[in-house]
């Protein structure tokens, strides 16, 4: 009989076992000399159970709360590719991309960069940008509370003054571009709907939570380079005026400045202070 | 809470999102909720809302499930942070997780994984446990987890481990009496020899869940009511206990509220039954304990 193995040697070859993307007893042919000691040595079985399908339940255990959280997390990536090939993709997924964070939450930080080289991408081509904006609502619904600025905050600046403006933006914001509208999708699978088929469209989406409800939404181009930026007012405006003009320039910023405070998306509003 | 103290909460329920619209509009009879402390390590939203209605009303648990307490990976004290700081704001009556591995080399399984009980185990755990209790400053409770594996070269039984750890690191034991049952099943060993074994005064805490038959062995699911035989089992752990705090446990397939608050009650029933008079306590805020 083999020595026993250290604590540390059980570990590591149980690990490997248990996510053995085909189960225990299709690895064990394969596995190393530590893995099959584990299993055949030390590992009991009873009459009504060997080893391998102790170690077995294990590695069911591992893939499918992997799967249940994963599917949680991208319900319309799921919807999408279908019971089958959902499970096929986080069976890759898991093989190149195991947990390394102690909660399960975050088990699906990588998925949108994995779609992009993944095989699945061919059939469903808009599945990065899906899965990245579902992340992205993930992000957002647990992100830092923060207050919002009131409107009043802004009528009482007066308009000469706005150059000087700078804008806190609330923690649970985010944008992307993405070269799907992809929101469509997603806000078809929150409605239970039909699943629009999607013809490539570059767009940018606003992604943010209000009080408990987290919000998607496609914005122009040109405000998603501006939001989450913290420069003076002045300075956004410039960079907008050199595609519209001053007059267009202000009067948009103004107007989207506005919106942005009614949306909740501002934390605070603040006056730089003259030298 | 040190020493021989043991503070009795009554009759408690597992917080789980489902319920959350049921909980915040009625306030139901229960006593106190646990929590698993991994949902509200988060950096706000809906859930820090929700915990924080929660405990302006009930008493409140933390129960993790990533301590990871067996691993040989390094304690990972990023992860311990945060639960001090939860531990911080909450103000838990205590706090408790597994007496298992979860993690090694950096990877997260996500699974309560058993230990050999082995002197080596005993020694790795113990001093793991008094790091824990030294970061967090105060004792936390370990909770036995099902099994479906056993070692041979295991050179103690599960409840000699289980008492060993509690008495060697001076910690409390969260005796879960489903997964005593589950286990026992699986490996052939007596539940009631397991209760024997383990010391009165270290069990802060039961647990009851329900399990699935899988046929070959017993699947700790959570997704079912308390089994008959595990209500039988803990009759015999508050015979032995005394009063004793009780929480329900359902993460799957899980019910109206209302049902469970049946078995919360079927839980007080039992323990007045056994101990002879009322066991009910007057609710608390958390700020009481």
């Amino acid at each position: 009989m083999a020595r026993p193995p250290s604590l540390d040697e059980l570990q590591r070859s149980f690990s490997r076992l248990m996510r053995a993307p085909a189960g225990v007893a299709a690895v064990l042919p394969e596995a190393s000399p530590a893995e099959r000691d584990l299993c055949y040595e030390w590992t009991r079985s009873t009459p009504s159970l060997d080893s391998v399908s102790r170690l077995e339940i294990y590695a069911n255990m591992y893939f499918y709360r992997l799967h249940d959280a994963l599917a949680d997390d991208f319900p319309t990536v799921r919807a999408v590719m279908g019971r089958e090939h959902f499970h096929n993709l986080v069976t890759d997924y898991l093989l190149a991309h195991p947990s390394h964070h102690f909660s399960l939450r975050y088990a699906g930080n990588r998925l949108a960069a994995f779609l992009r080289t993944h095989p699945a991408r061919q059939r469903w081509p808009f599945l990065p940008d899906l899965a990245r904006l579902e992340w992205l609502v993930l992000e957002a619904f647990d992100a830092a509370d923060a207050g919002s600025a009131r409107a009043d905050t802004l009528l009482a600046i007066p308009p000469e003054r706005w150059g000087a403006i700078t804008l806190d933006w609330i923690p649970a914001l985010y944008c992307f571009a993405a070269a799907w509208p992809v929101h469509e999708l997603w806000q078809s699978g929150q409605e239970d709907g039909p699943l629009p088929s999607l013809a490539a469209r570059p767009c940018s989406l606003r992604v943010w939570r209000r009080e408990e409800r987290v919000f998607v939404a496609e914005i122009p181009a040109w405000e998603a380079r501006l939001l989450g930026r913290s420069e003076p007012f002045a300075v956004l405006c410039a960079e907008l005026a050199e595609e519209s003009g001053e007059q267009e320039a202000a009067e948009r910023l103004a107007d989207w400045l506005a919106r942005c405070v009614a949306q909740g998306l501002v934390r605070a509003v603040r006056e730089a202070k003259c030298e | 809470m040190s020493g021989r103290e043991r503070p009795f909460l009554g009759f408690g329920l597992g917080l789980r999102p489902r319920h959350y619209p049921e909980i915040l509009g009625v306030w139901p009879a229960v006593d106190w909720f646990e929590v698993i402390t991994e949902n509200f390590l988060v950096r706000g939203g809906r859930p820090r809302w929700v915990l924080e209605a929660v405990r302006s009303h009930y008493p409140v648990v933390l129960h993790g499930v990533s301590l990871s307490i067996g691993s040989t990976d390094p304690l990972d004290f990023d992860y311990l942070r945060q639960v001090r700081d939860l531990v911080r704001w909450v103000e838990p009556a205590w706090v408790s997780d597994h007496l298992c591995w979860s993690s090694v080399d950096g990877v997260y399984l996500h699974d309560l994984l058993p230990l050999p009980y082995t002197e080596e185990s005993l020694r790795h755990v113990c001093q793991r446990v008094a790091q824990v209790q030294d970061f967090l400053g105060r004792q936390i409770a370990l909770e036995n987890v099902s099994s479906y594996v056993a070692f041979a070269h295991s050179t103690m039984s599960e409840w000699e481990f289980l008492r060993a750890v509690a008495e060697e690191a001076d910690c409390k034991i969260l005796l879960d009496v489903n997964n005593v049952y589950v286990s026992a099943y699986n490996h052939g060993f007596d539940p009631y020899q397991y209760l024997d074994g383990i010391p009165r005064e270290r069990v802060l805490q039961l647990h009851l869940a329900g399990f699935s038959d899988r046929g070959t062995f017993l699947h700790d699911t959570h997704d079912h009511n308390v089994a008959a035989p595990v209500w039988e089992l803990y009759r015999a752990a508050v015979a032995r206990l005394g009063p004793v705090s009780v929480s329900l446990e359902r993460d799957d397939r899980i019910p109206p509220l209302v049902e469970l608050l049946l078995e919360v009650k079927q839980a007080r029933t039992l323990a007045q039954e056994v101990l002879g008079g009322p066991t009910a306590k007057p609710r608390r805020t958390a700020a009481q304990l």
